[in-house]
């Protein structure tokens, strides 16, 4: 208990600072959000007045604590651009990165486990020299680099999935897949590689201990040896990735919206950074780097259910 | 493994004596590596020396560009657009008649400045943070690793675009920016590294011996840590290459009409359609770049484990 009330009480301080840097730091950022929605041809009058009824007038810090403290009873302002509250937008924008980001971690678990149970099985033999090869490659071709290879590949050459236009989920889910096709194949190949290397180490490790010895001896199947026996105890090390992925995930989910323009929190954060809309982006850093410290907490949690050895270690600290 | 059993008494024999002095030093396991099998697999490979073979031929060919015999990058106009490749372009020109070549090479220089000057900024602030963490703990490591608890929370493209944009796009701004993000990661590994060696008996000897703190980090500990530092410094500048390219793809690093990979990766998705060749050139150098600084740093730090492991 007392390890779970240190990591919320870190969570509050990591979001505390995120917030006030994150807004501090956007505030002296040259040009305002006033010029932005006046133009620049606007009367000086005019631009006092809206500043003024923005709050634009009171000192950064001031209207930080103001910004702070309606944040806690669940209002996050309003969005200087376009009036609209920020946490509707969020509301709006989240499920669609969500969406994203489930599915790209489908794909790429969907291809890492397979190959990386296969590659263990014969280390050094055909599939597992071709996976590792394929892996460290995907490794270094960056996020948008890939981007661009798909969209050639598969909207310019065939024109088999659209490069851009993203239909929502409700109106059509068959073509809301159709439009995340791309998107998520982008990130999830990146995260492929990295979550096959892991498990493969960790699965050469595992099935070379004595329960392996014992199953293979008892006559079991090799694929329910390597479901049932050696696959849990070999996720270890690709939670923790997969949890510290996380942060590396939305930087890259924030670039992957940009280029398809998948009306989501990366794209709406970018927009928002180019309009000088601070709430906005105060919010949405906020918001991710709240997810990324309570993944990684859900992370260490998980930890107890693989190996039942953590809880006992864990809870007697 | 071995014939005769006198043999491994005496390996251990030779090994207890040398250890106090040979470790100082840093050179027990160049001592007795030879009698161990593992001496075997102690080899770089072909790979890394091809790997390191690019890197050098990238960095030479960018501090050499302005004596090569290349084309102008930024002249618009003095060839047709979108040319393919032929004796007179190599590598053909983009949509404004400018010489992919040039291009290319002018580009590499923006992604190499960033890419090492960075890192090199990282590993001496975030290193030494990490050393002192690493070595000294309590309070130390306690503040430290909340600083980089918060810095590796903070969302890394956010903190770029702003800092970026706060302090202006030239490439001072953005090396140092990239930088400072590569702080918290390095100090993290070098303080788990250090972690390792803190306790070791040769820093006990030294320690007994009455060396300062500040000699056993530089004289006892550094030489230890430095290996896998290098090691994970060239996997790192991949990273900052890439996030400079991510940010020039956004056009928020270097200002046009400057080349630069993401840059110019960039501008050719624009005619992805009419000609592919604009994108793949800055895209291949980047991708095999970024892949030999990877393999070359993956082939280290196998190369200094198994050093470990024969210990």
């Amino acid at each position: 208990m007392r390890f779970l009330a240190a990591r919320l009480a870190q969570l509050v301080v990591v979001l505390f600072v995120v917030s006030a840097v994150s807004f501090l730091l956007l505030n002296h950022l040259p040009g305002n959000p006033v010029i932005t929605l006046l133009g620049p041809a606007a009367t000086p009058e005019a631009v006092r007045q809206l500043t003024a009824q923005l709050g634009l007038d009171k000192p950064a810090w001031l209207r930080y604590f103001i910004w702070l403290g309606n944040a806690f009873q669940g209002n996050l302002g309003s969005s200087y651009v376009n009036h609209q509250p920020v946490l509707t937008s969020i509301g709006q924008r989240l499920p669609v990165t969500l969406e994203l980001l489930v599915l790209s971690q489908i794909i790429a678990l969907a291809l890492a486990i397979p190959l990386g149970i296969l590659s263990a099985l014969r280390p050094s033999q055909l599939v597992d020299r071709l996976s590792s090869g394929a892996a460290f490659g995907l490794l270094s071709v960056p996020g948008f680099i890939l981007a661009e290879l798909l969209v050639y590949l598969f909207a310019v050459r065939y024109n088999l999935f659209p490069a851009t236009g993203y239909v929502h989920l409700t109106e059509d889910p068959f073509q809301n897949l159709r439009s995340l096709t791309l998107p998520s194949l982008t990130l999830g190949l990146g995260s492929m590689a990295v979550y096959m290397r892991v498990l493969r180490t960790d699965m050469i490790a595992t099935l070379q201990q004595d329960f392996i010895t014992m199953a293979r001896s008892k006559g079991l199947p090799t694929w329910w040896i390597l479901l049932r026996h050696a696959l849990r105890p070999s996720t270890f090390t690709l939670v923790t990735v997969g949890g510290l992925n996380v942060g590396t995930l939305i930087g890259g989910a924030f670039i992957v919206e940009y280029i398809f323009q998948v009306p989501g929190l990366g794209l709406l954060t970018i927009n928002s950074i180019y309009a000088r809309d601070y709430l906005v982006v105060t919010s949405t850093t906020v918001l991710v780097a709240g997810g990324f410290v309570v993944v990684n907490l859900l992370v260490d949690l998980l930890y107890t259910f693989l190996d039942p050895r953590v809880r006992s270690a864990r809870f007697a600290v | 493994m071995r014939d005769s059993p006198s043999e491994p008494r005496l390996t251990e024999a030779v090994v207890a004596a040398a250890a106090p002095v040979a470790a100082a030093s840093g050179a027990l396991n160049g001592a007795v590596a030879p009698a161990e099998p593992a001496f075997v697999a102690r080899r770089l490979g072909v790979g890394f020396w091809i790997s390191i073979v690019w890197v050098g031929l990238v960095i030479l060919v960018a501090v050499a560009a302005g004596v090569l015999p290349l084309q102008d990058p930024l002249a618009i106009g003095d060839n047709a657009p979108r040319l393919g490749p032929s004796t007179a372009h190599l590598l053909g020109t983009d949509e404004l008649g400018r010489d992919l070549l040039a291009r290319v090479v002018y580009g590499s220089r923006t992604s190499l400045i960033v890419g090492f000057s960075s890192i090199a900024f990282g590993i001496t602030v975030g290193g030494s943070l990490g050393l002192i963490a690493g070595y000294f703990g309590g309070r130390w490591d306690a503040a430290i690793n909340g600083i980089s608890t918060i810095l590796l929370a903070f969302p890394v493209l956010i903190f770029l675009l702003t800092i970026v944009t706060f302090l202006g796009q030239n490439l001072f701004n953005v090396a140092l920016t990239l930088g400072i993000l590569s702080v918290a990661p390095i100090a993290r590994i070098i303080r788990a590294n250090t972690l390792a060696y803190a306790n070791r008996e040769f820093v006990l000897a030294a320690r007994a011996l009455g060396a300062r703190s500040r000699r056993i980090l530089i004289r006892e500990i550094l030489p230890n840590v430095l290996p896998s530092a290098l090691a994970f410094s060239l996997v790192a500048v991949a990273v900052v290459i890439v996030a400079e390219g991510a940010l020039s793809f956004l056009g928020l690093s270097v200002r046009p009409p400057t080349p630069t990979w993401g840059g110019m990766i960039a501008e050719g998705g624009q005619v992805l359609a009419q000609d592919a060749l604009v994108a793949l050139w800055p895209a291949l150098a980047m991708f095999v770049t970024v892949m030999a600084l990877n393999f070359a740093g993956d082939r280290l730090q196998v190369y200094f484990e198994v050093r470990e492991g024969g210990l």
